[in-house]
This record gives C-alpha cells, sequence and structure tokens, in this order.
C-alpha cells in the first residue's frame, strides 16, 4: 500500500482547519444561542417563579386577612352573644323580678281586697241578715198570736174577681178542703178563728182541716186543692231572698 | 472514473515542489462549500431560529446528545473535534454520489489522517483531564503485564479506525464503478442510494468510535 505523505499532510492539515472552521462558524455560534435561549428561558423561569412566589405571597396575605377577619368575626360573634346572653339574662331577671314584684304586689291587692271583700261581704251579709231578719222577724204581723189569722182575713177580705172565683172554684170540687198548716199546734180558739174567718168568706160547706210543718218557723198557710196562700215566716224569708237577688 | 490502481494518488496538479491530489483539492472545495453554507445561513444566529439554523441546531443538538451519552460528561468542549468529524466524514462520504467527485475517504490519506487526529487527541484530552502520571497509570493498570497489549491496542484499534472506513469507502466505489462498467447507467442507483447509508453509518461509526477512545482515555473523573 502507497500512501502520499503530501497528501496525508494536507489532510491532517484540512481537516484541523475544518474543526476551527466549524467550532467558529458552527458549533460556537449555535451554542451561544442555545445557551442565550437557555438563559432567556431560565430567566423566564425565574420571573415565572418570583410572579408565582409573588403570588403565592398574595394568595397566603389575602387567606391571612380572611382568616383574620374570620378570627375577628367569630370573636365578634362570640362577645356579641355573650352582651346579648347577658342582656337577656338581665332582662329576665329583671322581667322575673319584674314579675316577681307584680306577683307580690297582686297578691297582696288580692289579700287586701279579699279582706276588703270579706270584710264588705260580712258587712252586708250581716245588713242582708240584719234586713232578713227585720223582714222575717221584725214583721209583727204574722207572728204575734193570731196574727196570721188577722192577716190571712185581710188578704181573703181583699180577694176580688178572679182570684176568688179561682179559689170559689177550687172548693167546689167534690170532697175539695182548705188546710191550715202552722208551725205548731194552734191552739183551740185560734182554729175557731180559721174556721169562722174561712167560713165567712167561702160558706158553711167548707171543709177545714189543720196541720202543723215546723220549717214554716212561724204564721200559717192556706192550703187549697190547687192554690197555696201563704203567711208564714218561711214564705216571707224566701220572698226577701227573692227581692235581694233582685 | 475507476482509476487503474484504486490505491493510487491522483496529482492534480503541484503548488512549487508540493503535489496537490484530487481529494485534497475535494477536501477545499468540501470546506468551502461549508463556510459559504455557513456564513450565508448561519451569519447572524438568531434566537428565534429560521428553518435553516433550525435545521443546523437539531443536527448539532443531535450530535452532542450522543456525545454526552457516550462521553458521560458535558460534551461542549469534544463537540468541534467530534461533531467535525462526523460532519466532515458525512459530507466527505456523501460526495461520492455526485457524478464526477471522488470520496476523499475512498482513499487510505484521509482516513488515515483522520484517524492519526484521533490517535493524538484520545492522548491529549487524556493528559489534560486526568494529568500525565494517572493518563500513563492507566496502561499498567490492572497490572503491568498488559502494557505491551494495551500499547498494542492503542495501534491497532487506530490502525482498524482508518481501515474501516477506508475498506468501505473504497469498496463502495468500486462496486459502483463495476456495476456502471457492466450493466450501464440505472441500475447503480440502488447501490448509490445504498452508498448515502454506508457513508452515514460509517461517518456515524467513526465518530462513535473516536468518542469511545476519548472517553475511555479521560475516565470517569470529570463531571
Amino acid at each position: 500500500m502507497h500512501i502520499d505523505w503530501w497528501t496525508l499532510a494536507f489532510q491532517v492539515i484540512n481537516f484541523l482547519v475544518v474543526v476551527w472552521l466549524l467550532s467558529r462558524l458552527l458549533f460556537r455560534p449555535i451554542r451561544s444561542v442555545i445557551e442565550e435561549r437557555e438563559e432567556a428561558d431560565r430567566k423566564a423561569a425565574e420571573a415565572a417563579q418570583a410572579k408565582e412566589d409573588a403570588a403565592k405571597a398574595i394568595q397566603q396575605e389575602y387567606e391571612g386577612r380572611i382568616a383574620a377577619i374570620a378570627d375577628k368575626q367569630r370573636q365578634e360573634e362570640a362577645e356579641l352573644h355573650k352582651q346579648m346572653s347577658a342582656e337577656r339574662e338581665a332582662l329576665l331577671k329583671k322581667a322575673h323580678d319584674e314579675a316577681e314584684a307584680l306577683l307580690a304586689r297582686s297578691r297582696a291587692e288580692i289579700a287586701a281586697e279579699r279582706s276588703q271583700t270579706v270584710e264588705d261581704l260580712r258587712a252586708e251579709i250581716g245588713g242582708l241578715a240584719s234586713e232578713l231578719a227585720q223582714k222575717a222577724l221584725g214583721a209583727p204581723d204574722i207572728l204575734g198570736p193570731g196574727a196570721a189569722l188577722a192577716q190571712a182575713r185581710a188578704h181573703l177580705t181583699g180577694l176580688k174577681g178572679t182570684d176568688l172565683r179561682d179559689l170559689q172554684a177550687d172548693l167546689a170540687v167534690e170532697g175539695a178542703e182548705i188546710t191550715v198548716v202552722s208551725a205548731t199546734e194552734l191552739p183551740e180558739a185560734e182554729q175557731s178563728g180559721w174556721q169562722a174567718a174561712l167560713c165567712d168568706r167561702f160558706g158553711n160547706g167548707i171543709t177545714l182541716g189543720f196541720a202543723t210543718d215546723p220549717a214554716l218557723i212561724g204564721g200559717a198557710e192556706l192550703r187549697f186543692p190547687h192554690a197555696v196562700l201563704r203567711f208564714s215566716v218561711a214564705a216571707r224569708l224566701a220572698q226577701a231572698v227573692t227581692d235581694l237577688k233582685g | 472514473m475507476m482509476e487503474a490502481d484504486p490505491l493510487a494518488v491522483e496529482i492534480l496538479f503541484h503548488i512549487g515542489p508540493v503535489p496537490i491530489a484530487r481529494q485534497v483539492v475535494t477536501t477545499w472545495v468540501i470546506m468551502a462549500v461549508m463556510v459559504i453554507f455557513l456564513r450565508v445561513f448561519l451569519r447572524n444566529p438568531a434566537r428565534d431560529a429560521g428553518p435553516v439554523q433550525a435545521a443546523l441546531e437539531i443536527v448539532v443538538m443531535a450530535i452532542v446528545s450522543q456525545l454526552r451519552e457516550v462521553l458521560n460528561r458535558d460534551p461542549w468542549r469534544y463537540v468541534p473535534l467530534l461533531g467535525s468529524l462526523f460532519l466532515f466524514l458525512a459530507i466527505a462520504n456523501l460526495s461520492a454520489i455526485l457524478p464526477g467527485v471522488q470520496s476523499p475517504t475512498g482513499h487510505i490519506e484521509t482516513p488515515a489522517a483522520l484517524a492519526l487526529i484521533v490517535f493524538f487527541s484520545v492522548h491529549f484530552y487524556g493528559f489534560s483531564v486526568r494529568g500525565v502520571g494517572p493518563y500513563l497509570r492507566h496502561y499498567v493498570q490492572p497490572t503491568p503485564f498488559l502494557l505491551p497489549l494495551n500499547l498494542l491496542s492503542e495501534i491497532t484499534r487506530i490502525f482498524s479506525l482508518m481501515i474501516r472506513l477506508f475498506g468501505n469507502m473504497m469498496s463502495h466505489e468500486f462496486i459502483i464503478a463495476i456495476l456502471l462498467l457492466l450493466a450501464g447507467l440505472l441500475l447503480p442507483i440502488p447501490f448509490l442510494l445504498l452508498g448515502v447509508l454506508i457513508g452515514l453509518i460509517q461517518a456515524y461509526i467513526f465518530t462513535i468510535l473516536a468518542s469511545v477512545y476519548i472517553a475511555a482515555a479521560v475516565g470517569a473523573a470529570e463531571v
């Protein structure tokens, strides 16, 4: 194999020149461009990172503010709740005290009114009792001996018209009688008085009977078959109660 | 045209007593084309790359990436030599497909020149990165008895690097020439396409082997 050393030397030199040329014209410029691009990318990434950090800082600050506001709001709510509870407790206590006072006052007033009412009732009852007593017992027209007979005689004498005819029709029935009822048994003389008075008014054909009823207290009643003429204390009291009721 | 002696150097002219061979002239033309191309399309490289600059960046970054994998370190220190080696070999090998152009690598002088440069570069980088002592010490490792074999392998691997490139490119040119003589113009076209593939593969193999030798020389010390 023959080697041309001149050519070999030329090719060595040529390739070294090629290395120098490509290094200067290709590799170095492209490397600088790539490094410049990487530097720009790095700077852009750093800028982006800085912006991201700033955004994170802003976000953290915002979240911190939000948290602080939330804490403050919670504290204010708790304080308000506490204040409202205290006010409610105070209002409740005040209302309770007022209610207690009102209740006590009402109780006192009720007690006073009750006492007054009792006093008034007592006075009124006393008055009523006095009035009833006056009406029942203070009427000598029916309590005295023969008083009831005299009052009955006067009443019978005054009967006229329809009332008298009704009584006469009542006595006209077969077997009809007039019963004189008194609280205690009447003496003979008083019974004769009753018979005379009744015969005077209704004729001698009447049938007359006598009976006692302690409930009458005093006085007497004339019991027809379908009517009663009352001249007793019990009737007078009943009338008085009716009058009082108004 | 095929030469009578395929290994003979075709002298085109002389500069004084110095003969200028055809492959030297072809290399000059390739260099001129490269310079003109780069001066035209990469005069002011910008961050916003145009199509040609982008293509060149892709090529360069592919070379850088490949060297990073082989060297396992920052490759930019070795890119001028190894990148130029790949690009020059690729262009020189592919120049053979042009009519009337003989690839410089089809003659023994060009692969020999490149192999010599790789040989000295390996030791240059070994010395510069590891230091003279540690670098020379690796020849006697793991045992001093291996020193002759290590020295022999230094020579043989460079020799094989040269012969591989020369043999492939020369044989390819021979095949094309023989086919042209026997079969006419059209039949060699698939072989020309195959030549493109062979040219690129040989450029890649030569560069990768040179990278492996340099990587072995600089070791794993540099980060």
